[in-house]
């Protein structure tokens, strides 16, 4: 049975061959697809982008600039914390709990 | 390849080009560390990944449309003829079969990645400039403005035989004084103005406050893979076997990228000594500076370069220590004067070193032949032999454009569009927080922070600015958190 064949189905005569890939002549769809993939890559970036900003600000705004700068952001500070279910001085941020000390309280 | 002469010389060929791409690959790898090295530690992953989305994103662009560009717009187009249409760039398109596997082309990906990687380096002098306040989103954007379109138009015109810069003007810039480093400046301080400064990084009298690198070790070794990578970027700058005998008979020696005779022997004792001279001047102006004497010995290079392929070694050596000498009192001249907060002095090294070598270049090969002449084109100078001849005005018009024309601009342009749709920066609290410091964290999460003297300004900065644009000025939970 012969086999199915995307492209070559032999290399006898090197001299003759050209485009060695599979599908030749596909390659206007390819082109049209991959910049279409590029150019969605862009607008995802860029959506992507702003919400986490904008989810930053949001964190920073509650938590406080003086105490983000001070724990190096907002990763150390508890997720509940951050989410606004415990208080500003939340107790999970004093007790520890992966909480790493900024420099001010480690001096 | 019906021959073993022919199949020998161009499997050399391809080789070589191969391995200089290899070798330019470090070019990358150098300005990534250097720039992670220079960056604070609260911004150090999104300094590193900013710059790395170079190599995908060129990459694709040079592929559907940047390599298309350098065979299609040697003439201007519209300055000494059109758009050009012929077999090269009918074969440089992307739906092409030479843009793929096959078996009667096998050198098209080979040229196509050497000019790439000259490509990522132009993106990549500017990411250094303007990192831990831009958005990732608007950098590679630029990035792709620079790499993909705006120096490959700089390569048409000024670096290649046919270009009209060299048939018309007698440009030359061998090794990419002006096409790389000079346009990559002009792009970098086009977006820095639009940009500006990081928070606190100048005071409320004008004062300079420096910000110190988190590593200067990583920054200084990064200089050195940069140097390494040099090496590649400079090989592929050459062709580096061709018939140059003429009406004399057969004659092969390497060439640049004008077609015009140079030799191997020649770019490494310049390299060397352009280097030597740059690292000299830049270690007795800055005092022993880590920093500036690697960056020192790097714009010695590319202050030379533009004449690399023909300088005595002595010549390199001199010109690169005298414009590494000019161009480190003018990064910090223009630093205080306009406030311009270049974290790697990019626009400095690249920029105003790149800027002076093409200019000296039309100087010190004055009435050299820049290229064969091409039918229909009178050059504005010319040798006896009716070639176009290398001279001071088409240079230093040359820099204007790499820097102003097709730097700047076009960089002044994207900037203040990203700029107007809020694109552009990163919001203050982020900066102020740390690029870092919601998506990735720590990139040290087991050594203790210790604050700096800078990050101690930023505190007090932060009280006195309404960082959220809501209208209060303090912080609202300052007094909780004491």
């Amino acid at each position: 049975m012969v086999a199915v064949s995307t492209g070559l189905d032999s290399f006898a005569n090197p001299a003759d061959i050209t485009a060695m890939y599979p599908f030749a002549g596909t390659t206007v769809l390819l082109t049209i697809v991959s910049i279409a993939l590029w150019v969605a890559w862009h607008g995802r970036q860029i959506s992507d982008e702003s919400h986490e900003y904008d989810e930053a600000v949001r964190d920073y705004e509650r938590i406080g600039m003086d105490r983000v700068l001070r724990r190096g952001g907002s990763a150390h500070i508890a997720d509940t914390e951050v989410e606004g279910q415990h208080g500003p001085t939340g107790s999970v941020a004093e007790g520890g709990d992966g909480v790493r000390p900024g420099p001010a309280e480690s001096s | 390849m019906d021959n073993e002469v022919g199949a020998l010389n161009v499997i050399f060929t391809e080789f070589y080009y191969w391995v200089t791409v290899v070798f330019m690959f470090l070019i990358h790898v150098g300005f990534c560390t250097y720039e992670v090295g220079v960056a604070r530690r609260k911004n150090l992953q999104h300094t590193l990944m900013k710059n790395a989305l170079v190599i995908p994103l060129v990459t694709m662009t040079f592929f559907f449309f940047g390599w298309w560009i350098y065979f299609a717009f040697p003439n201007g187009p519209g300055i000494i003829g059109g758009l050009i249409s012929d077999e090269f760039t009918a074969a440089a398109v992307p739906w092409s079969e030479n843009m793929g596997t096959n078996m009667q082309d096998r050198i098209n990906g080979v040229f196509w990645a050497a000019f790439l990687l000259f490509s990522w380096t132009a993106a990549s002098i500017v990411s250094g400039a303007v990192i831990e306040r831009i958005r990732t989103a608007a950098f590679v954007i630029i990035a792709v403005m620079i790499g993909s379109v705006t120096w490959i138009i700089d390569a048409a015109w000024g670096w290649s035989p046919n270009g009209w810069m060299v048939q018309l003007m007698g440009y030359h810039d061998a090794y990419a004084s002006g096409v790389i480093h000079a346009i990559a400046g002009g792009t970098a301080l086009a977006v820095l103005l639009v940009l500006g400064p990081r928070i606190g990084r100048f005071g409320p009298n004008g004062e300079v406050r420096d910000i110190q690198p988190h590593n200067v070790w990583m920054t200084c070794l990064g200089l050195f893979i940069i140097y390494t990578g040099f090496w590649g970027f400079y090989a592929a700058c050459n062709i580096p076997i061709l018939d140059i005998g003429g009406d004399s008979g057969t004659f092969f020696s390497a060439t640049n990228i004008y077609l015009m005779p140079t030799t191997l022997s020649a770019i490494t004792f310049n390299f060397l000594t352009s280097l030597a001279g740059g690292m000299m001047v830049g270690f007795l102006i800055s005092k022993g500076d880590a920093f500036w004497t690697f960056s020192g010995g790097l714009a010695g290079i590319i202050a030379a370069s533009a004449g690399n392929d023909l300088y005595h070694p002595l010549q390199a050596f001199i010109i690169g220590g005298a414009v590494v000498a000019i161009i480190y009192r003018l990064h910090f001249w223009v630093e205080r004067r306009f406030q311009l907060d270049d974290a790697v002095g990019a626009v400095a090294v690249h920029g105003y070193a790149g800027f002076l070598g093409v200019v000296i270049a039309g100087f010190m090969l004055w009435g050299y032949p820049a290229a064969a002449p091409a039918e229909g084109v009178t050059a504005w100078f010319t040798t006896a032999e009716g070639a176009p001849a290398i001279n001071p005005i088409g240079n230093f018009i040359g820099a204007i454009i790499m820097f102003g024309v097709l730097g700047f601009l076009p960089a002044y342009v994207v900037a203040k569009v990203l700029d107007r749709v809020d694109l552009l920066r990163v919001p203050r609290a982020v900066e102020l927080a740390g690029l870092d410091a919601h998506d990735y964290g720590d990139a040290y999460p087991y050594l203790a922070e210790a604050e700096t003297e800078f990050e101690e300004v930023e505190r007090r900065t932060v009280r006195d600015m309404d960082v959220f644009g809501n209208g209060r000025a303090r912080d609202h939970d300052t007094e909780v958190t004491r």
